[in-house]
């Protein structure tokens, strides 16, 4: 079931890249919203800052470019950020609604190395904020010369923590049999 | 500079993904050569700890700041083999698991970033390793804006490739001419960043050379 | 010194803490006690003034602590110094190269005579044992000798609160007991969070104790906690198994 979501997410974001329609976006962009309409503000927030800066920084330099050249064509700016707000929306609303290690899981090594390696960075994200407080609350003193200690410091942990989590990971697998040596 | 879906053609994507899939296993091939039973958990943590060196801020001349690509540690450490699958892993992981979006410009990025940057770091270093500190920032800088000029290339190519009947562009509506500079300017700094963490790690973890891990090269 | 009302955080939308009301005096040694996820560390970081509750008011001092307080780089730098943060897990402070830079580390921020500086540093090693790691690169050391060394780099500043985070977490028992006596002996405020109840009456002489669901369960004298099996039970930091006293095996509340 997974693997069908993620063969009819690939086909849709193909589509929609294809057919260069507003009324697809705008149907394809209605249908999720309604589908999932409690986790709409949640999401949209969520897509809009993955696309806000490109986005502005594409359209108002085409609209000033366009404005003094010819004319400015809305509906090219309408299209495209039609096309880019439905694809990422899509994405988003994919990602929300398939176990994504399961879908992936046509390849068993790239199902062990995804969750493998996802669990050790979300442990390390939260070792990341623990450093971060750490470091604020011994500095007394704004100092430049902090940040190349600091910088080292997060470099030689993650260095350190990521030789023993391989060691430590591989000795798993093998005590459970699924690599060999 | 993170470009969201959308902006690319299936002609550009889609070859995109199926060249750097041969790419991924050629690669992998010859990791598992070198490392074995101990390839897949030495790639997890590596590809982690890469992760964490995209999100160290690195302050750089002129008062601002800059987020590094970590393909500098990556490369000289394990190789630009190990560098191009770990920017890979973690590119397909901010899109899917971490919700960065940007499924369809993944290959690109990998190609641009994971394989044209790593591998011209890795040997613009070697060839100037005599100089080892000036050999690191020359090699970051450059590798930065040659991943730069690529990505530049493959968006300015759009307006060609990617067109209705009448010639207007579907996709990105900027030519080369204008996305070379708009990509490359910018990308001076990440490389300045680059070229700072880069020689800050090199000397932490030169303290923790395990040498049978660390010797895994090309 | 250190005053919540009414204090509520929450991350990714679920509760860590729900109204937490308490007050502590200079000199006082709090115990906050409650099982793991109960909020203890969380609570510790927002007195520590690392994030700001969601709800209600951390007051140190007379002073609000909020966001805007920390725009203000005298107010910054004072809490800074005045209040020490000892993290469950010492590498995440552990930020220099040898022992003896990381105890120095926040000295050298305050003062630039490296002759005070050698003076104290020396002190605190010696007072915890780890002079024979002067040189010693932090990372590299066990669990017990890290803690030792993180205590080291917050106290030699001498500050005015001291929050520690399951300190005792990582220690053998002869460690421990090192521990347990310097802190006694220090006589400064401290706020110290454990989930082990054998220990807590070493640690303090008041305790905080947060629920499951992250609110104040019981907030008074420990030893009246630890007569009190009902709000223990409650609490879940007492539990019962079988075990065996002598020849007979049964089963009630203890712990260990």
């Amino acid at each position: 079931m997974q693997r069908i979501r993620l063969v009819i997410y690939a086909l849709l974001i193909i589509l929609l890249t294809t057919i260069h329609s507003k009324s697809l976006y705008l149907g394809v962009f209605s249908i999720l919203v309604l589908l999932d309409i409690r986790f709409f503000i949640k999401k949209i927030r969520f897509v809009l800052a993955s696309i806000l800066v490109f986005n502005l920084i594409v359209t108002i330099s085409y609209a000033v470019m366009t404005f003094f050249t010819s004319s400015v064509d809305w509906e090219y700016i309408v299209l495209i950020n039609l096309r880019v707000l439905t694809i990422t929306y899509t994405t988003f609303y994919f990602i929300g609604h398939t176990n994504l290690f399961e879908a992936l899981s046509f390849s068993k090594t790239l199902s062990f190395l995804l969750t493998i390696t996802y669990s050790q960075i979300i442990n390390f994200m939260k070792v990341m904020t623990d450093i971060r407080d750490a470091q604020i609350s011994r500095q007394i003193l704004r100092s430049k010369k902090n940040y190349r200690i600091f910088s080292s410091h997060i470099v030689a942990l993650f260095f350190t923590k990521s030789i023993y989590n391989a060691k430590e990971t591989s000795c798993a697998m093998r005590a459970r049999g699924v690599i060999d040596g | 500079m993170h470009i969201p879906d959308g902006f690319i053609s299936p002609k550009v994507y889609i070859p995109a993904y199926a060249i750097s899939a041969g790419l991924w296993a050629y690669s992998a091939t010859r990791l598992k050569k070198a490392l074995s039973s101990e390839t897949l958990p030495f790639l997890s943590a590596t590809t982690a700890f890469s992760f964490v060196l995209m999100m160290v801020v690195v302050p750089i001349p002129g008062g601002t700041t800059a987020h590094a690509l970590g393909i500098g540690p990556l490369s000289i450490l394990f190789g630009p083999s190990m560098s191009f699958l770990c920017i890979s892993l973690v590119l397909l992981l901010q899109a899917l698991f971490f919700g960065n979006g940007g499924i369809t410009t993944l290959p690109i990025n990998a190609l641009a970033i994971g394989f044209v940057g790593s591998y011209s770091l890795y040997y613009t270093y070697r060839l100037l390793i005599r100089y080892e500190k000036i050999a690191i920032v020359i090699s970051s800088i450059l590798s930065v804006l040659l991943a730069a000029v690529v990505l530049a290339i493959i968006l300015g190519i759009q307006p060609i490739i990617g067109v209705d009947e009448s010639g207007k562009p579907l996709f990105f509506p900027f030519g080369i001419s204008v996305t070379i500079p708009a990509m490359v300017v910018p990308h001076i700094f990440v490389g300045v960043a680059e070229g700072v963490l880069t020689l800050i790690a090199i000397s932490v973890i030169r303290r923790f050379d395990r040498s049978r891990i660390l010797n895994a090269k090309n | 010194m250190v005053e919540l009302k009414n204090v509520s955080y929450a991350y990714n939308e679920k509760p860590v803490l729900v109204d937490i009301s308490c007050s502590i005096s200079k000199g006082e040694r709090i115990v906050l006690l409650g099982v793991n996820g109960c909020g203890k560390s969380t609570l510790l970081k927002i007195i520590g003034g690392l994030i700001f509750p969601d709800k209600g008011t951390y007051t140190f001092k007379d002073r609000v602590i909020n966001r805007s307080f920390f725009k203000n780089e005298e107010y910054r730098r004072s809490f800074r110094r005045s209040v020490g943060v000892l993290f469950q897990s010492p590498d995440v402070m552990l930020f220099n190269p040898t022992v003896y830079d990381e105890i120095a580390f926040s000295l050298r921020q305050i003062s630039e005579n490296e002759l005070l500086i050698k003076e104290k540093v020396e002190h605190w090693m010696d007072l915890l044992n780890i002079k024979k790691y002067e040189r010693s690169f932090p990372l590299e050391l066990s669990g017990g000798e890290k803690q030792k060394v993180a205590l080291a780099s917050i106290l030699v500043i001498e500050p005015e609160l001291l929050l520690l985070d399951e300190p005792m977490a990582n220690l053998d028992p002869r460690s421990q007991g090192e521990i347990i006596d310097l802190l006694y002996d220090l006589n400064i405020t401290t706020i110290i969070s454990t989930h082990n109840l054998s220990l807590a009456p070493e640690l303090g002489e008041r305790t905080i104790l947060l629920s499951e669901d992250h609110r104040i369960l019981f907030y008074g004298g420990i030893n009246e906690l630890l007569n009190n099996e009902e709000i223990l039970i409650n609490a879940n930091l007492v539990h019962k198994h079988r075990h065996r006293h002598k020849e007979t095996y049964h089963s009630h509340y203890h712990r260990h």
